[in-house]
Protein backbone atom coordinates (compact mmCIF):
# COMPACT_ATOMS: atom_id res chain seq x y z
CA UNK A 1 0.00 0.00 0.00
CA UNK A 2 1.25 3.16 -0.77
CA UNK A 3 2.20 5.56 2.22
CA UNK A 4 0.37 8.35 0.85
CA UNK A 5 -3.18 7.48 0.84
CA UNK A 6 -4.65 8.65 4.22
CA UNK A 7 -8.19 7.68 3.60
CA UNK A 8 -9.18 4.60 2.29
CA UNK A 9 -13.00 3.57 0.51
CA UNK A 10 -15.02 0.93 2.58
CA UNK A 11 -18.48 -1.00 1.39
CA UNK A 12 -21.12 -1.59 4.01
CA UNK A 13 -22.76 -4.82 3.66
CA UNK A 14 -26.01 -2.63 2.03
CA UNK A 15 -23.53 -1.22 -0.77
CA UNK A 16 -22.83 1.84 0.81
CA UNK A 17 -19.43 3.39 0.62
CA UNK A 18 -17.74 4.48 3.21
CA UNK A 19 -14.56 6.54 4.23
CA UNK A 20 -12.23 5.85 6.51
CA UNK A 21 -9.14 6.98 7.24
CA UNK A 22 -5.69 5.01 7.46
CA UNK A 23 -4.99 5.56 11.21
CA UNK A 24 -8.72 5.37 12.31
CA UNK A 25 -8.69 1.65 10.29
CA UNK A 26 -5.62 0.73 12.37
CA UNK A 27 -8.05 0.24 15.01
CA UNK A 28 -9.15 -2.79 13.79
CA UNK A 29 -7.01 -5.95 13.05
CA UNK A 30 -9.27 -7.25 10.20
CA UNK A 31 -9.07 -3.61 8.71
CA UNK A 32 -5.39 -3.27 9.35
CA UNK A 33 -4.88 -6.52 7.16
CA UNK A 34 -7.19 -4.93 4.60
CA UNK A 35 -4.60 -2.30 4.08
CA UNK A 36 -1.76 -4.27 3.95
CA UNK A 37 -3.44 -6.88 1.50
CA UNK A 38 -5.93 -4.60 -0.86
CA UNK A 39 -4.60 -1.94 -3.24
CA UNK A 40 -6.31 1.14 -2.19
CA UNK A 41 -3.73 3.56 -4.95
CA UNK A 42 -6.31 5.09 -7.30
CA UNK A 43 -5.64 3.00 -10.39
CA UNK A 44 -7.08 0.61 -8.33
CA UNK A 45 -11.08 0.27 -8.40
CA UNK A 46 -11.12 -3.05 -6.00
CA UNK A 47 -13.32 -1.51 -2.60
CA UNK A 48 -13.56 -3.85 0.36
CA UNK A 49 -16.58 -4.79 1.65
CA UNK A 50 -17.12 -4.74 5.48
CA UNK A 51 -19.63 -6.68 6.65
CA UNK A 52 -21.68 -4.84 8.88
CA UNK A 53 -24.78 -2.56 7.72
CA UNK A 54 -24.43 1.20 6.96
CA UNK A 55 -26.25 2.56 10.34
CA UNK A 56 -23.95 0.74 12.51
CA UNK A 57 -20.64 1.21 10.11
CA UNK A 58 -21.49 5.66 10.64
CA UNK A 59 -20.82 4.89 14.03
CA UNK A 60 -17.96 2.58 13.80
CA UNK A 61 -16.41 4.72 12.26
CA UNK A 62 -17.16 8.03 14.04
CA UNK A 63 -15.74 5.59 16.88
CA UNK A 64 -12.35 4.50 14.98
CA UNK A 65 -11.83 8.58 14.14
CA UNK A 66 -12.15 10.03 17.52
CA UNK A 67 -9.95 7.37 19.22
CA UNK A 68 -7.50 6.93 16.72
CA UNK A 69 -5.05 9.96 17.78
CA UNK A 70 -4.82 8.76 21.20
CA UNK A 71 -4.41 4.95 20.29
CA UNK A 72 -1.86 6.27 17.65
CA UNK A 73 0.34 8.89 19.92
CA UNK A 74 -1.09 7.76 23.90
CA UNK A 75 -2.57 10.91 25.76
CA UNK A 76 -3.06 12.99 28.60
CA UNK A 77 -4.81 12.27 31.53
CA UNK A 78 -7.13 15.14 30.88
CA UNK A 79 -7.48 14.08 26.82
CA UNK A 80 -8.54 10.32 28.63
CA UNK A 81 -11.32 12.20 31.25
CA UNK A 82 -12.49 14.28 27.86
CA UNK A 83 -12.45 10.45 25.85
CA UNK A 84 -14.33 9.00 28.92
CA UNK A 85 -17.17 11.40 28.54
CA UNK A 86 -17.27 11.39 24.79
CA UNK A 87 -18.05 7.40 24.90
CA UNK A 88 -20.48 7.74 27.62
CA UNK A 89 -22.09 10.70 24.76
CA UNK A 90 -21.42 7.95 21.92
CA UNK A 91 -22.94 4.82 23.86
CA UNK A 92 -26.49 6.55 24.34
CA UNK A 93 -27.91 4.44 21.52
CA UNK A 94 -31.51 2.77 20.57
CA UNK A 95 -30.21 -0.58 22.36
CA UNK A 96 -32.53 -2.94 19.84
CA UNK A 97 -31.51 -1.63 16.45
CA UNK A 98 -27.96 -0.17 17.44
CA UNK A 99 -26.19 -1.36 20.32
CA UNK A 100 -26.33 -5.01 19.33
CA UNK A 101 -25.21 -4.20 15.83
CA UNK A 102 -22.50 -2.28 17.44
CA UNK A 103 -21.01 -5.07 19.43
CA UNK A 104 -21.38 -7.74 16.80
CA UNK A 105 -19.22 -5.61 14.67
CA UNK A 106 -16.90 -4.43 17.65
CA UNK A 107 -16.45 -8.57 17.52
CA UNK A 108 -16.13 -9.58 13.95
CA UNK A 109 -13.58 -6.49 13.62
CA UNK A 110 -11.56 -7.09 16.49
CA UNK A 111 -12.10 -4.04 17.97
CA UNK A 112 -11.24 -4.36 21.56
CA UNK A 113 -12.15 -0.73 23.47
CA UNK A 114 -15.24 -0.91 21.44
CA UNK A 115 -16.67 -4.22 22.58
CA UNK A 116 -15.48 -3.69 25.75
CA UNK A 117 -17.59 -0.21 26.07
CA UNK A 118 -20.47 -2.17 24.27
CA UNK A 119 -20.19 -4.94 27.02
CA UNK A 120 -20.27 -2.66 29.80
CA UNK A 121 -23.22 -0.52 28.26
CA UNK A 122 -25.08 -3.38 27.73
CA UNK A 123 -24.07 -4.98 31.61
CA UNK A 124 -25.10 -1.31 32.67
CA UNK A 125 -28.56 -1.45 31.48
CA UNK A 126 -29.16 -4.34 33.48
CA UNK A 127 -28.29 -3.20 36.49
CA UNK A 128 -31.11 -2.55 39.55
CA UNK A 129 -33.78 -3.97 36.95
CA UNK A 130 -35.97 -6.46 37.29
CA UNK A 131 -35.99 -9.79 34.88
CA UNK A 132 -39.17 -8.77 32.79
CA UNK A 133 -37.69 -4.89 32.66
CA UNK A 134 -34.53 -6.69 31.56
CA UNK A 135 -36.53 -8.54 28.45
CA UNK A 136 -38.42 -5.32 28.07
CA UNK A 137 -35.06 -3.10 26.89
CA UNK A 138 -33.32 -6.17 24.92
CA UNK A 139 -36.92 -7.05 23.47
CA UNK A 140 -36.36 -10.54 25.04
CA UNK A 141 -39.33 -13.09 24.82
CA UNK A 142 -39.30 -15.31 28.00
CA UNK A 143 -38.94 -18.97 26.57
CA UNK A 144 -38.78 -20.43 29.83
CA UNK A 145 -41.47 -23.30 30.85
CA UNK A 146 -43.41 -22.20 34.56
CA UNK A 147 -41.01 -24.75 36.13
CA UNK A 148 -38.00 -23.45 35.17
CA UNK A 149 -38.93 -19.80 35.92
CA UNK A 150 -40.00 -20.70 39.48
CA UNK A 151 -36.69 -22.76 39.59
CA UNK A 152 -35.04 -19.49 39.20
CA UNK A 153 -37.40 -17.80 41.48
CA UNK A 154 -36.14 -19.47 44.04
CA UNK A 155 -32.51 -19.16 43.30
CA UNK A 156 -32.98 -15.44 44.21
CA UNK A 157 -32.26 -14.18 47.92
CA UNK A 158 -35.75 -14.22 49.29
CA UNK A 159 -35.61 -12.65 52.76
CA UNK A 160 -37.63 -13.82 55.16
CA UNK A 161 -39.11 -11.66 57.45
CA UNK A 162 -39.76 -14.25 60.80
CA UNK B 1 -32.19 -8.16 12.96
CA UNK B 2 -31.22 -7.68 16.24
CA UNK B 3 -32.40 -10.61 18.55
CA UNK B 4 -29.70 -10.02 21.71
CA UNK B 5 -31.75 -13.68 22.86
CA UNK B 6 -28.92 -15.06 19.92
CA UNK B 7 -25.96 -13.03 21.11
CA UNK B 8 -22.80 -15.23 20.32
CA UNK B 9 -21.89 -16.93 23.66
CA UNK B 10 -18.57 -15.69 23.93
CA UNK B 11 -20.54 -12.16 24.29
CA UNK B 12 -23.10 -12.96 26.49
CA UNK B 13 -20.22 -13.85 28.40
CA UNK B 14 -18.38 -10.92 28.35
CA UNK B 15 -21.46 -9.00 29.03
CA UNK B 16 -22.14 -11.16 31.89
CA UNK B 17 -18.31 -10.84 33.43
CA UNK B 18 -19.25 -7.26 33.83
CA UNK B 19 -21.94 -7.45 35.95
CA UNK B 20 -19.71 -8.12 38.81
CA UNK B 21 -22.43 -9.44 41.53
CA UNK B 22 -24.11 -12.62 41.89
CA UNK B 23 -26.88 -11.30 42.14
CA UNK B 24 -27.09 -9.80 38.89
CA UNK B 25 -25.67 -12.81 37.14
CA UNK B 26 -28.39 -14.15 38.52
CA UNK B 27 -30.44 -12.15 36.94
CA UNK B 28 -29.25 -12.32 34.09
CA UNK B 29 -29.70 -16.36 33.64
CA UNK B 30 -33.25 -15.77 34.29
CA UNK B 31 -33.75 -13.97 31.38
CA UNK B 32 -33.95 -16.45 28.84
CA UNK B 33 -32.45 -19.77 28.36
CA UNK B 34 -30.05 -18.69 25.75
CA UNK B 35 -28.59 -16.12 28.37
CA UNK B 36 -28.58 -18.56 30.93
CA UNK B 37 -26.58 -21.25 29.25
CA UNK B 38 -23.95 -18.85 28.51
CA UNK B 39 -23.18 -18.84 32.33
CA UNK B 40 -22.24 -21.22 34.92
CA UNK B 41 -25.55 -20.29 37.27
CA UNK B 42 -24.08 -21.56 40.33
CA UNK B 43 -21.27 -19.93 41.39
CA UNK B 44 -18.58 -21.16 43.78
CA UNK B 45 -20.41 -21.95 47.39
CA UNK B 46 -18.21 -20.17 50.37
CA UNK B 47 -15.53 -22.03 51.13
CA UNK B 48 -16.50 -23.41 54.60
CA UNK B 49 -13.82 -23.88 56.89
CA UNK B 50 -10.97 -21.82 58.20
CA UNK B 51 -8.66 -22.14 61.31
CA UNK B 52 -8.37 -20.01 63.98
CA UNK B 53 -5.44 -17.75 64.67
CA UNK B 54 -2.92 -20.29 66.26
CA UNK B 55 -1.71 -16.77 68.49
CA UNK B 56 -4.81 -15.10 69.59
CA UNK B 57 -4.15 -16.31 73.18
CA UNK B 58 -6.83 -18.84 73.44
CA UNK B 59 -5.55 -22.76 73.45
CA UNK B 60 -8.80 -24.15 72.01
CA UNK B 61 -8.84 -25.77 68.62
CA UNK B 62 -11.37 -24.37 66.44
CA UNK B 63 -12.79 -23.28 63.28
CA UNK B 64 -14.15 -20.03 61.57
CA UNK B 65 -16.76 -20.11 59.12
CA UNK B 66 -17.28 -17.51 56.55
CA UNK B 67 -20.71 -15.86 55.93
CA UNK B 68 -21.31 -13.25 53.14
CA UNK B 69 -23.83 -10.62 53.45
CA UNK B 70 -24.94 -8.29 50.55
CA UNK B 71 -25.97 -4.28 50.77
CA UNK B 72 -29.10 -4.24 48.36
CA UNK B 73 -30.90 -0.78 47.82
CA UNK B 74 -34.38 -2.34 47.19
CA UNK B 75 -36.48 0.17 45.10
CA UNK B 76 -40.48 0.05 44.75
CA UNK B 77 -42.06 -2.48 41.45
CA UNK B 78 -41.89 -0.45 38.44
CA UNK B 79 -45.47 0.07 38.47
CA UNK B 80 -45.53 2.06 41.45
CA UNK B 81 -44.66 5.85 40.48
CA UNK B 82 -41.61 7.67 41.68
CA UNK B 83 -42.89 10.63 41.78
CA UNK B 84 -44.85 9.88 45.16
CA UNK B 85 -41.87 10.32 48.10
CA UNK B 86 -43.32 7.20 50.10
CA UNK B 87 -42.12 5.14 47.02
CA UNK B 88 -38.65 5.56 48.63
CA UNK B 89 -36.07 2.52 48.21
CA UNK B 90 -34.95 0.63 51.48
CA UNK B 91 -31.21 0.04 52.01
CA UNK B 92 -31.18 -3.57 53.64
CA UNK B 93 -28.40 -6.39 54.19
CA UNK B 94 -28.79 -9.60 53.70
CA UNK B 95 -26.95 -12.59 55.28
CA UNK B 96 -26.88 -16.06 53.61
CA UNK B 97 -27.01 -18.41 55.80
CA UNK B 98 -26.47 -21.62 53.42
CA UNK B 99 -29.73 -21.35 51.55
CA UNK B 100 -31.76 -19.44 54.40
CA UNK B 101 -31.66 -15.67 53.94
CA UNK B 102 -31.16 -13.07 57.30
CA UNK B 103 -31.90 -9.28 57.17
CA UNK B 104 -29.78 -7.24 59.04
CA UNK B 105 -29.24 -3.81 59.84
CA UNK B 106 -27.38 -2.32 56.91
CA UNK B 107 -24.66 -0.44 58.96
CA UNK B 108 -24.41 -2.61 62.24
CA UNK B 109 -23.83 -6.16 62.80
CA UNK B 110 -27.58 -6.43 64.32
CA UNK B 111 -30.59 -8.60 63.18
CA UNK B 112 -33.63 -6.22 62.34
CA UNK B 113 -37.04 -6.47 63.06
CA UNK B 114 -39.84 -6.01 61.19
CA UNK B 115 -43.56 -5.04 62.05
CA UNK B 116 -46.30 -7.86 61.68
CA UNK B 117 -47.74 -6.62 58.78
CA UNK B 118 -44.96 -7.02 56.81
CA UNK B 119 -44.51 -9.54 53.95
CA UNK B 120 -43.08 -12.59 55.19
CA UNK B 121 -40.74 -12.86 52.01
CA UNK B 122 -39.12 -9.94 49.99
CA UNK B 123 -39.76 -11.45 46.64
CA UNK B 124 -36.33 -10.04 45.08
CA UNK B 125 -37.35 -11.59 41.91
CA UNK B 126 -40.07 -8.84 41.27
CA UNK B 127 -38.47 -6.09 42.46
CA UNK B 128 -35.79 -3.44 41.44
CA UNK B 129 -32.60 -4.02 43.64
CA UNK B 130 -29.11 -2.59 43.57
CA UNK B 131 -26.11 -4.49 45.14
CA UNK B 132 -24.13 -1.83 46.92
CA UNK B 133 -21.28 -4.00 48.11
CA UNK B 134 -20.81 -7.26 50.25
CA UNK B 135 -18.95 -7.66 53.78
CA UNK B 136 -17.56 -11.09 55.05
CA UNK B 137 -17.76 -12.06 58.73
CA UNK B 138 -15.94 -14.60 60.05
CA UNK B 139 -17.82 -16.48 62.56
CA UNK B 140 -16.61 -18.83 65.24
CA UNK B 141 -18.62 -22.07 64.49
CA UNK B 142 -18.05 -24.06 67.74
CA UNK B 143 -19.04 -20.84 69.45
CA UNK B 144 -22.18 -21.90 71.74
CA UNK B 145 -24.01 -24.16 68.86
CA UNK B 146 -27.72 -23.27 70.49
CA UNK B 147 -26.99 -19.47 69.81
CA UNK B 148 -30.03 -17.60 67.53
CA UNK B 149 -29.06 -15.22 65.28
CA UNK B 150 -28.56 -12.16 67.91
CA UNK B 151 -26.19 -14.40 69.48
CA UNK B 152 -24.00 -15.65 66.35
CA UNK B 153 -21.84 -12.31 66.50
CA UNK B 154 -18.47 -13.19 65.36
CA UNK B 155 -15.98 -13.73 68.04
CA UNK B 156 -13.78 -12.30 65.49
CA UNK B 157 -14.16 -8.74 65.43
CA UNK B 158 -12.71 -7.02 62.29
CA UNK B 159 -13.45 -6.62 58.96
CA UNK B 160 -12.69 -9.54 56.84
CA UNK B 161 -12.33 -9.09 52.80
CA UNK B 162 -12.35 -12.13 50.57
CA UNK B 163 -11.45 -12.40 46.91
CA UNK B 164 -11.99 -15.35 44.68
CA UNK B 165 -8.58 -15.43 42.42
CA UNK B 166 -10.00 -17.37 39.55
CA UNK B 167 -13.60 -17.61 39.01
CA UNK B 168 -13.15 -20.72 37.35
CA UNK B 169 -11.44 -22.42 39.72
CA UNK B 170 -12.06 -22.45 43.69
CA UNK B 171 -9.46 -20.33 44.81
CA UNK B 172 -9.43 -17.37 46.95
CA UNK B 173 -7.95 -15.24 49.53
CA UNK B 174 -8.81 -13.63 52.72
CA UNK B 175 -7.34 -10.68 54.43
CA UNK B 176 -8.15 -9.43 57.70
CA UNK B 177 -6.42 -7.63 60.78
CA UNK B 178 -5.17 -9.47 63.38
CA UNK B 179 -5.43 -8.79 67.13
CA UNK B 180 -1.94 -7.46 66.92
CA UNK B 181 -2.65 -4.78 64.17
CA UNK B 182 -0.62 -6.92 61.38
CA UNK B 183 -2.26 -7.96 58.61
CA UNK B 184 -3.30 -11.44 58.42
CA UNK B 185 -3.65 -13.52 54.65
CA UNK B 186 -5.37 -17.29 54.47
CA UNK B 187 -5.17 -18.58 50.48
CA UNK B 188 -6.94 -21.81 49.19
CA UNK B 189 -5.00 -24.60 50.37
CA UNK B 190 -3.27 -23.14 53.33
CA UNK B 191 -3.13 -24.91 56.45
CA UNK B 192 -2.84 -21.70 58.33
CA UNK B 193 -3.30 -18.03 58.84
CA UNK B 194 -0.33 -16.37 57.72
CA UNK B 195 0.87 -12.88 59.44
CA UNK B 196 2.12 -10.51 57.84
CA UNK B 197 5.03 -9.75 59.82
CA UNK B 198 5.61 -5.70 57.95
CA UNK B 199 3.76 -2.92 60.00
CA UNK B 200 4.88 0.48 60.94
CA UNK B 201 1.49 1.30 62.74
CA UNK B 202 -1.12 -1.05 63.36
CA UNK B 203 -3.31 -1.73 60.27
CA UNK B 204 -6.68 0.38 60.51
CA UNK B 205 -8.99 -1.46 57.22
CA UNK B 206 -8.85 -3.60 54.56
CA UNK B 207 -10.66 -3.84 51.06
CA UNK B 208 -10.71 -5.01 48.03
CA UNK B 209 -10.49 -2.82 44.74
CA UNK B 210 -10.05 -3.76 41.09
CA UNK B 211 -9.05 -7.25 41.88
CA UNK B 212 -6.49 -6.16 44.66
CA UNK B 213 -6.15 -6.63 48.07
CA UNK B 214 -5.30 -3.00 49.83
CA UNK B 215 -4.91 -2.06 53.37
CA UNK B 216 -4.70 1.11 55.34
CA UNK B 217 -2.69 1.66 58.67
CA UNK B 218 -4.12 3.87 61.04
CA UNK B 219 -1.93 6.55 59.82
CA UNK B 220 -3.24 6.70 56.15
CA UNK B 221 -0.04 4.53 54.73
CA UNK B 222 -1.63 2.17 52.28
CA UNK B 223 -0.41 -0.91 50.59
CA UNK B 224 -1.39 -3.47 48.20
CA UNK B 225 -1.16 -7.30 49.71
CA UNK B 226 0.29 -9.76 47.46
CA UNK B 227 -0.40 -13.03 47.71
CA UNK B 228 2.43 -14.19 48.26
CA UNK B 229 2.14 -12.03 51.40
CA UNK B 230 4.44 -9.52 50.33
CA UNK B 231 2.95 -5.87 50.69
CA UNK B 232 3.39 -3.10 48.05
CA UNK B 233 3.47 0.50 49.02
CA UNK B 234 1.00 2.59 47.27
CA UNK B 235 -0.06 5.39 49.14
CA UNK B 236 2.54 7.62 51.46
CA UNK B 237 0.80 8.15 55.08
CA UNK B 238 -1.66 11.55 55.81
CA UNK B 239 -1.97 11.26 59.33
CA UNK B 240 -4.71 13.41 60.42
CA UNK B 241 -7.83 11.44 61.92
CA UNK B 242 -8.24 8.42 64.26
CA UNK B 243 -9.98 5.85 62.24
CA UNK B 244 -9.45 4.84 58.31
CA UNK B 245 -11.75 3.40 56.26
CA UNK B 246 -11.26 2.24 52.53
CA UNK B 247 -14.32 2.80 50.23
CA UNK B 248 -14.83 2.62 46.31
CA UNK B 249 -16.99 5.15 45.35
CA UNK B 250 -17.59 5.46 41.06
CA UNK B 251 -14.53 3.60 40.28
CA UNK B 252 -12.31 5.38 42.38
CA UNK B 253 -10.52 4.20 45.52
CA UNK B 254 -11.34 6.93 48.12
CA UNK B 255 -9.66 7.04 51.62
CA UNK B 256 -12.32 8.31 54.72
CA UNK B 257 -10.22 9.77 57.84
CA UNK B 258 -12.83 10.21 60.84
CA UNK B 259 -11.67 12.02 63.71
CA UNK B 260 -12.93 11.19 67.68
CA UNK B 261 -12.98 12.85 70.13
CA UNK B 262 -13.79 10.97 73.86
CA UNK B 263 -15.89 11.56 75.85
CA UNK B 264 -18.41 10.50 79.08
CA UNK B 265 -21.21 9.99 79.41
CA UNK B 266 -23.35 9.84 82.27
CA UNK B 267 -26.27 7.60 82.88
CA UNK B 268 -27.14 9.84 86.42
CA UNK B 269 -27.70 8.02 89.19
CA UNK B 270 -28.30 4.30 89.79
CA UNK B 271 -30.33 2.61 92.25
CA UNK B 272 -28.36 1.33 95.42
CA UNK B 273 -25.01 4.06 94.15
CA UNK B 274 -24.55 7.03 95.00
CA UNK B 275 -22.72 8.65 92.18
CA UNK B 276 -23.64 8.86 88.67
CA UNK B 277 -22.51 5.72 86.07
CA UNK B 278 -20.39 6.51 83.67
CA UNK B 279 -18.96 5.39 80.13
CA UNK B 280 -16.74 6.31 77.88
CA UNK B 281 -17.86 7.00 74.59
CA UNK B 282 -16.64 8.05 71.57
CA UNK B 283 -17.66 10.76 69.06
CA UNK B 284 -17.34 11.62 65.76
CA UNK B 285 -15.85 15.77 64.79
CA UNK B 286 -14.71 15.53 61.42
CA UNK B 287 -14.53 13.60 58.66
CA UNK B 288 -11.60 14.03 55.92
CA UNK B 289 -11.92 12.15 52.25
CA UNK B 290 -8.68 11.46 49.97
CA UNK B 291 -8.59 9.76 46.66
CA UNK B 292 -5.96 7.98 45.38
CA UNK B 293 -3.00 9.32 43.28
CA UNK B 294 -1.50 6.11 42.33
CA UNK B 295 0.93 7.68 39.88
CA UNK B 296 2.20 9.98 42.76
CA UNK B 297 1.59 7.08 45.85
CA UNK B 298 -0.42 9.95 47.73
CA UNK B 299 -3.48 10.57 49.02
CA UNK B 300 -4.67 13.76 47.37
CA UNK B 301 -7.50 15.45 49.88
CA UNK B 302 -11.19 16.23 47.67
CA UNK B 303 -13.22 18.75 49.21
CA UNK B 304 -16.06 17.77 47.42
CA UNK B 305 -17.72 14.13 47.27
CA UNK B 306 -19.61 15.58 44.44
CA UNK B 307 -23.14 14.00 44.02
CA UNK B 308 -22.12 10.56 46.13
CA UNK B 309 -22.78 9.73 49.37
CA UNK B 310 -20.27 7.52 51.26
CA UNK B 311 -21.67 4.84 54.38
CA UNK B 312 -19.43 3.89 56.93
CA UNK B 313 -20.91 0.57 58.87
CA UNK B 314 -19.12 -1.85 61.34
CA UNK B 315 -18.04 -4.16 58.65
CA UNK B 316 -18.09 -2.66 55.07
CA UNK B 317 -18.04 0.83 53.55
CA UNK B 318 -19.88 1.21 50.42
CA UNK B 319 -21.11 4.31 48.27
CA UNK B 320 -24.09 5.12 46.04
CA UNK B 321 -25.38 8.61 44.39
CA UNK B 322 -27.71 10.68 45.76
CA UNK B 323 -29.83 9.80 42.96
CA UNK B 324 -29.53 6.78 43.38
CA UNK B 325 -30.73 6.60 47.08
CA UNK B 326 -33.47 9.05 45.65
CA UNK B 327 -32.21 11.71 48.25
CA UNK B 328 -32.10 15.53 46.82
CA UNK B 329 -27.98 15.73 47.56
CA UNK B 330 -24.81 13.98 48.05
CA UNK B 331 -21.31 15.41 49.02
CA UNK B 332 -22.56 13.65 52.98
CA UNK B 333 -20.90 11.02 54.51
CA UNK B 334 -23.46 8.60 56.56
CA UNK B 335 -22.20 6.78 59.91
CA UNK B 336 -22.61 4.92 62.96
CA UNK B 337 -21.41 6.69 66.14
CA UNK B 338 -21.84 5.53 69.95
CA UNK B 339 -22.85 9.28 70.64
CA UNK B 340 -26.04 8.88 68.48
CA UNK B 341 -26.69 5.50 70.35
CA UNK B 342 -28.29 6.51 73.06
CA UNK B 343 -31.22 8.29 71.91
CA UNK B 344 -33.15 4.87 70.01
CA UNK B 345 -34.67 6.86 66.75
CA UNK B 346 -31.16 7.71 65.81
CA UNK B 347 -30.15 4.28 65.20
CA UNK B 348 -26.46 5.03 65.85
CA UNK B 349 -26.63 7.77 63.18
CA UNK B 350 -24.90 10.33 61.94
CA UNK B 351 -24.64 12.57 59.05
CA UNK B 352 -21.72 14.52 58.05
CA UNK B 353 -21.80 17.53 55.58
CA UNK B 354 -18.93 17.49 53.31
CA UNK B 355 -19.20 21.36 52.56
CA UNK B 356 -19.96 22.76 55.73
CA UNK B 357 -18.05 20.22 58.32
CA UNK B 358 -21.00 19.68 59.86
CA UNK B 359 -22.24 16.39 61.72
CA UNK B 360 -25.87 15.84 62.78
CA UNK B 361 -28.04 13.10 64.21
CA UNK B 362 -29.67 11.60 60.84
CA UNK B 363 -33.00 12.31 61.87
CA UNK B 364 -32.37 15.85 60.48
CA UNK B 365 -32.68 14.29 57.21
CA UNK B 366 -35.83 12.88 56.86
CA UNK B 367 -34.78 11.63 53.19
CA UNK B 368 -31.68 9.79 53.94
CA UNK B 369 -33.99 8.45 57.65
CA UNK B 370 -36.25 6.66 55.40
CA UNK B 371 -33.96 4.92 53.66
CA UNK B 372 -33.04 2.93 56.92
CA UNK B 373 -36.13 2.66 58.99
CA UNK B 374 -39.20 2.22 59.11
CA UNK B 375 -39.58 -0.49 56.24
CA UNK B 376 -41.28 1.55 53.48
CA UNK B 377 -45.24 1.29 53.81
CA UNK B 378 -45.06 0.08 50.05
CA UNK B 379 -43.71 -3.38 51.14
CA UNK B 380 -46.52 -3.73 52.79
CA UNK B 381 -49.22 -6.32 52.20
CA UNK B 382 -51.68 -6.65 50.43
CA UNK B 383 -50.40 -3.65 48.40
CA UNK B 384 -46.90 -5.41 47.39
CA UNK B 385 -48.52 -8.60 46.19
CA UNK B 386 -51.26 -6.43 44.25
CA UNK B 387 -48.48 -4.40 42.49
CA UNK B 388 -46.81 -7.61 41.66
CA UNK B 389 -49.14 -9.18 40.16
CA UNK B 390 -50.14 -6.42 38.40
CA UNK B 391 -46.71 -6.42 36.97
CA UNK B 392 -46.68 -10.03 35.77
CA UNK B 393 -49.70 -9.93 33.95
Amino acid sequence: MSSSVEAITVLSSDGDEFKITVSAAKLSKPLNWMLEDVCFSDDCDEVPTIEVNSKTLVKVIEYCEKHAPRANSGASDSDAEELKKWDIEFMKMDVKDILFHILMAANYLHMEGLYDLACQTAADLMKGMTVSQIRKIFHIKNDFSSEEQEQLRRQHPGCSFD
Amino acid sequence: MADWSNLPEELLQLIAERLRFTFYLLRFCSVCSSWRSSVSLHPNPLPARFPVFSNVGTSRDGTFCLSKRTLFLVYPPPSLSTSNSDHHPWLIKVEDLRGQWGLRDPLSRYPIKIPRDFPTVLDFYNLPVVELGQEYVLNDVDFSPLNSLEDASSLYLEKVVFMWLNSKSQEFALLTIHVSGKLALFKSGDKEWTIIPEMPTPYDDVCVFQGQLYAVDSTGRTVVVGLDSGVRLVAEPVFGGDKKFLVESDGQLLLVDKYLSFDYQCLGAYDGFYDDVCFGCEQAVKFEVFKLDEEGKEWVELKSLGDRVVLLGDDCAFSSSASGLFVSKGNRIIFRDDYFNDTAKEDGLGVFELNDDRISPISDYPGYCKLFWPPPDWLRLPRLRDQLEEQAM
